[in-house]
């Protein structure tokens, strides 16, 4: 009986401890195994002692937000992999505040292609003194088998049209029937990269820019994916390398000795932490642990906006907007359209329910794009304000307008108006604003509002079907171009508001066509191939016949909000298309 | 013994396969698909993708793939985390969380069992009364509002604790005291209760009549009984604080697996969802089994068979 009993307490015990006999790593308790890498300020140093000497050794403390799914340059397609892209590749050329600047390549030439089409030929000379990581020289090919892996049909990548639409060869490659040898990018020598384009492309540096076309190593990146996830395969050429990877936690990205600007790089390294609850991160920084972040709760951002100083809020590349679906009924009816943007007091909502230093937008692209002349793409008033445009007033609704319009479609006062459903995500200050318009329309037109939520799994699935009508959405820029927005709504393009003007295979039942949306095809290729004055007339003109068919109702331009602890690193915030680029920042503290 | 073992593992075995073929079928029944939110794949591109995954494939040559792999011990590459395993998300993360499990169950099991013991012994003192309102508030203040009030006051404010992580012991104190409060809450109460009740009967009076000391009383007669109830709940309740929680790893920024339950699901990603279901399946079948071990040798009216 005694005996008996002893087991028995020793079970009970072993019910709480013995459970560790599960875990598949930790050897007892779980403690050993589950104490992760010293604090961040020991982090970069972990195996020498700090030395007095400047510049600092300590990391600079960065929350992403969350983990990257990848930040392989070629498979990635996410701005949290972006970041992390950027900080450990360097292109050919790099994306500045200042415009576009010559990276690993010293210089470039533009040429005609054998038909002699002008400007379609790009050849780059690579800088000398570009290094691997691991010592290796940086060669024209490491570039050439970048380019064609981001179209390998193997690969799929979701980023491949990044290539295919513009690189000559590149689409008969990736849909089989071309091969590989056929994508017009070469090697000439091993510093020397030629690239051939379809058509001229007025853009093509800031796509060189992207991470998309970083250079990859194939005996790194040939072992397997994940590759670079594992600190000795990663072997990088831009300014940081990997040196660390925690799962769930955080990396380290530590200086890369090899760079071949490492000068110019102040930072010993970056701890780059994952943390996704916003109200953590700002508590992390408040708490002087974390040193920039862009993961920040929505409630809290008006009182950082007006009493923080390290807070700031900059117009960034992307729009939020309504899109409708064409084909259906009501809003298949410009006159609907029309009477639901205009009733629309989009000043109310980015002072009252936004908050966050976003701008009102009466158009599609936003004003921080810029024409080839260098002047915003918007017509700004005197104190750089935007101003009315396509009858729509960013400040203020217009509501007897609005009823005119709903009237002249035949519900007058919402008379026999059907309820109107208005689908968003779940995420940030998506519901209040839509709940914010689904009482405007309600009380300027007496239109009816019923919200749809769904998370946004199944909200980007369900817009590629015909089963919607007013998708509250937005697009934000893979690359420093008005052609990223306008690509959106070509006929052969993403397109979800199903307004083409002929059918497309991508989306064959589509099949209610949209007469005017073939002006807007014609426009938006014309920009593709065309320069200087002739592409922003195209640019231009495409943009009106979207706002003029009202398309889309645009809400605000979106910022990029964001905190950067001063008080410890200096920095210039982020680059144009809103990546974090930190080779030129420094720790100050 | 070894017999109820075997017949006990068996029927484990069946429980898990159960498990897995619900959850095979019910995950691929929620719309949306793993690629839905990567920014414009064309068509093409999402018919390389879902080949490359074999997801393109019959449901039920995908199910029957995903067994043979399963007896394999293979569960297949994270869609979220490209080019990692499943073993090895699940392998890195729960470390963590089992370590914040086991302190939490320590201090759950051996202070609410004394707090239990305490209340019952001065029943409707004013100590009894204090643990009572504490034992409330823990049971039913949501662990979110507990742990972000917790940061707040201990982090922030006075700068005691890290704000996020458990680089350092410290930064264990709010995790365990967080995840622990609804079962500290729900033990000392149960053992309360039990204790209250047990002294009632009439082998606990005899026990008093011939005069063995209270403590003796207590310790040796009615404390076996009275923690029978509390036994039962042990299991699920360790099973369920070791597998972490999705709301504290959260807050407190700890990469567990707790967190990766929900994550999976809302980013669709398969193999993942399939991984922890079933690492959590055979977690708890493991921690009830023992249980019912547990149960026989402290109750000898119980037999095995």
């Amino acid at each position: 009986m005694k005996r008996k009993n002893c087991l028995a307490l020793l079970l009970a015990a072993a019910l709480t401890v013995g459970l560790a006999a599960c875990a598949p790593t930790t050897g007892g308790n779980g403690d050993a195994a589950a104490t992760p890498p010293p604090a961040a300020p020991d982090a970069g140093t972990p195996t020498t002692p700090a030395e007095p000497a400047a510049p600092s050794t300590d990391y600079m403390v960065w929350n992403i937000g969350s983990e990257p799914k990848t930040w392989d340059p070629q498979l990635n397609t996410e701005g949290m992999g972006g970041h992390v892209i950027i900080n450990l590749y360097d292109g050919l050329v790099r994306d500045t505040n200042d415009g576009i600047k010559m990276a690993t390549a010293e210089s470039y030439e533009l040429s005609a292609n054998a038909e002699g089409v002008e400007n379609t030929v790009y050849t780059f000379t690579l800088r000398d003194d570009a290094l691997w990581s691991d010592g290796q020289p940086v060669t024209a090919g490491d570039y050439e088998y970048a380019w064609k892996r981001a179209c390998s049909p193997e690969m799929a990548s979701p980023y491949a049209f990044l290539i295919t639409d513009y690189i000559k060869g590149a689409y008969e490659y990736f849909s089989g029937e071309g091969t590989r040898d056929d994508v017009a990018v070469k090697a000439l020598d091993e510093k020397t990269l030629q690239v051939e384009l379809k058509q001229p492309t007025a853009y093509f540096l800031n796509l060189v820019s992207f991470f998309t076309y970083m250079p990859c190593r194939e005996d790194m990146a040939s072992t397997g994916e994940g590759w670079e996830k594992d600190p000795a395969k990663c072997v990088t050429n831009g300014a940081f390398t990997l040196e660390e990877y925690k799962i769930g936690s955080h990396l380290l990205l530590k200086k890369n000795e090899n760079f071949w600007n490492k000068d110019n790089v102040e930072l010993a390294g970056i701890r780059a932490l994952f943390i996704t609850d916003s109200t953590t991160s700002l508590q992390g920084y408040e708490a002087g642990e974390i040193q920039v972040t862009s993961t920040l709760p929505g409630e809290e951002i008006p009182r950082l906006l007006a009493e923080d100083p390290n807070f700031t809020s900059d117009p960034a590349l992307g729009t939020t907007y309504y899109m409708f679906n064409m084909d259906v009924e009501p809003v298949n009816d410009i006159n609907v359209r029309k009477a639901l943007s205009l009733a629309i007091d989009r000043k109310l909502i980015v002072e009252q329910v936004l908050r966050n230093g976003a701008v009102p937008a009466a158009a599609f692209i936003a004003p921080s794009f810029k024409l080839s002349t260098g002047e915003s793409l918007r017509s700004l008033d005197g104190s750089g304000r935007v101003q009315e445009e396509y009858g729509i007033d960013p400040y203020a609704a217009r509501v007897e307008e609005a009823k005119a319009c709903l009237a002249e479609a035949g519900y007058p006062n919402g008379e026999g108006f059907p309820t109107l459903d208005l689908l968003y995500y779940e995420s940030g200050y998506q519901a209040s604003v839509a709940e914010a318009v689904q009482q405007m329309w309600e009380q300027n037109l007496g239109v009816k509002v019923n919200l749809k939520v769904q998370e946004y799994a199944v909200f980007a699935n369900t817009v590629g079907t015909n089963d919607w009508t007013i998708a509250q959405t937005g697009w934000s820029a893979d690359y420093n171009d008005p052609m990223t927005m306008l690509s959106l709504f070509t006929s052969t393009g993403l397109n979800e508001a199903r307004w083409r003007w002929k059918p497309y295979a991508g989306c064959p039942d589509d099949t209610t066509l949209n007469p005017e949306n073939e002006a807007y095809d014609n426009a938006v290729n014309l920009a593709g191939a065309a320069t200087g004055a002739d592409r922003d007339g195209y640019l231009i003109e495409a943009e009106d016949v979207l706002m003029d068919n009202m398309v889309i109702c645009p809400l605000f331009y979106a910022t990029y909000t964001q905190v950067i602890d001063y008080g410890k690193v200096s920095g210039p915030g982020r680059t144009p298309i809103g990546q974090w680029d930190f080779q030129y920042y420094k720790m100050v503290g | 013994m070894l017999k109820y073992f075997i017949k006990r593992i068996l029927s484990a075995l069946v429980t898990i396969f159960f498990i897995i073929t619900i959850t095979f079928f019910l995950m691929k029944a929620i719309p949306g698909d793993p690629f839905a939110s990567e920014k414009m794949p064309n068509p093409e591109v999402r018919a390389a993708m879902m080949a490359k995954y074999g997801l393109d494939k019959p449901l039920l040559t995908q199910y029957v793939i995903y067994l043979g792999n399963f007896i394999r011990g293979d569960f297949g590459v994270s869609y979220t985390k490209a080019g990692i395993t499943v073993n090895k998300v699940i392998g890195d993360g729960f470390p963590y969380s089992l370590a914040i499990g086991i302190y939490a169950s320590l201090v759950v099991v051996f202070a609410g069992i004394l707090f239990g013991a305490i209340c019952a012994l001065r029943q409707n003192k004013l100590i009894d009364r204090i643990f009572m309102v504490l034992a409330t508030i823990g049971a039913t203040i949501p662990s979110f509002v507990l742990a972000t009030g917790f940061l707040f006051l201990f982090s922030k404010t006075l700068g005691l604790v890290p704000a996020f992580g458990v680089d350092s012991a410290a930064g264990y104190i709010g995790p365990v005291l967080v995840i622990g409060a609804f079962p500290l809450s729900f033990i000392t109460r149960l053992t309360r209760t039990s204790l209250l009740e047990v002294q009632q009967q009439d082998y606990i009076r005899t026990a008093r009549s011939k005069g063995i000391s209270e403590f003796k009383v207590i310790y040796k007669h009615a404390m076996r009984n009275a923690l029978l109830p509390v036994v039962t709940y042990i299991g699920p309740m360790v099973a369920s604080i070791v597998t972490g929680s999705f709301v504290i790893e959260k807050v407190f920024g700890i990469p567990g697996v707790g967190s990766l339950f929900t994550t999976s699901i809302v980013n669709r990603d398969y193999p993942l969802i399939m991984g922890i279901t079933v690492f959590f399946a055979i977690l708890l079948v493991i921690s009830v089994l023992i249980v019912d071990i547990v149960y026989v040798l402290v109750d000898p009216r119980i037999k095995l068979d």
